[in-house]
């Protein structure tokens, strides 16, 4: 699979939805989004015959999302990557989404850098062992964060 | 009371029934990628130009072309180092893919910034050379010296350019030191 069409139907929207779990606004979040695709595919000739794909795309996504909220800190004044909720409405927003989706990605994005990592990969249908191999962790160390994000996302959801 | 499983299946349902345009996506990513093939191309010139033309100006100084070719090849000579190590940063960048693990990708991102930072002072060498010269100028058309037609304008676009620079490099530092600063965030976050 090298085409970046294929590329897109098979992972666009998850790819879409991690970028929107680091970034509030949606112009900067296409941006991300644009720049994880541009380098996954600049980076399939390296995918090792035995590697999975879904865990070499998702942590180019990570890798890249990281380095992305780094330099907007920056422009941001301040150290908060995201903006306040609501003002990232736009008619062309990224993702078609209901409010309950909606609700959800905020709640992911409030989560801790490391318990956020795990979660929207479980979310996205990963293993254990494919979220370990993503994000270079060990696969008891992704069953603890797993535990920890579920705990926190359903204190924030049940508040609302 | 829901379990565990529950609340994940019900997350998992909301989160994934976000999905995107797909063939917009691809034409916008499509384009991205050609621009960006076309900034790399633009700065690998740019930078391999920059020290040819540098050392062509000093040499045309030194056999008595006149100071403007010291002048110009100094402010490029000055400049070089910053431009390489941008380019070697977006190189290194572009490579980095699926190469790290994302704390590993923050530490590269680290290191860009502050080796970046650290060779700021060759965009200030570069400012200074600049202004210098520009005062120069002026100061010898103040003089009443006799200067060639133009060179007050000139002089004033060499200060001009002088103070633009001066004020990029004190944002890039300040940009910098805050990207260092929120890496330092997320790593801490990450090693918890």
């Amino acid at each position: 699979m090298a085409d970046l069409r294929d590329i897109i139907t098979a992972y666009g929207s998850g790819l879409a939805r991690v970028a929107a779990s680091y970034e509030a606004d949606p112009a900067l979040q296409e941006d991300l989004l644009q720049d994880i695709l541009v380098a996954v595919h600049g980076s399939l000739p390296s995918l090792k015959q035995a590697e999975s794909l879904a865990p070499f795309v998702f942590r180019i996504a990570h890798n890249r999302s990281v380095t992305h909220v780094m330099r907007q800190a920056a422009r941001r004044k301040g150290d908060l990557p995201n903006l306040p909720e609501g003002q990232a409405e736009t008619p062309e927003q990224l993702l078609l989404a209901d409010e309950r989706a909606r609700m959800v990605t905020t709640a992911v994005r409030r989560l801790p850098l490391p318990y956020r990592q795990v979660m929207t990969l479980v979310l996205e249908d990963l293993s254990y062992a494919e979220i370990a191999e993503a994000l270079d962790i060990s696969v008891s160390n992704v069953g603890v964060r797993v535990n920890r994000a579920k705990a926190r996302l359903r204190e924030m959801l049940d508040a609302r | 009371m829901p379990d565990d499983d529950d609340i994940l299946g019900a997350l998992r349902a909301d989160w994934q029934r976000q999905t995107v345009d797909t063939e917009r996506l691809y034409e916008r990513t499509q384009r991205r990628q050609r621009r960006t093939r076309l900034l790399l191309t633009g700065k690998v010139a740019a930078t391999i130009l920059a020290l040819p033309i540098a050392l062509w100006f000093l040499w045309l100084a030194f056999a008595g072309e006149g100071s403007t070719f010291a002048l110009a090849g100094g402010v490029l000579l000055a400049a070089f180092p910053l431009m390489l190590l941008e380019l070697v940063g977006l190189m290194k960048l572009a490579r980095l893919g699926a190469g790290a693990s994302p704390e590993g990708a923050l530490r590269a991102a680290r290191t860009q910034a502050e080796a970046a930072l650290n060779l700021l002072w060759s965009a200030r060498v570069a400012a200074l050379l600049l202004g210098a010269g520009a005062a120069g100028l002026l100061g010898l058309h103040l003089a009443d010296h006799a200067t060639a037609a133009g060179t007050v304008p000139i002089a004033l676009v060499w200060l001009g350019v002088a103070g633009a620079t001066w004020l990029w490099q004190a944002r890039r530092a300040r940009q910098l030191n805050a990207e260092i600063q929120r890496c330092d965030t997320m790593l801490s976050e990450l090693e918890g």
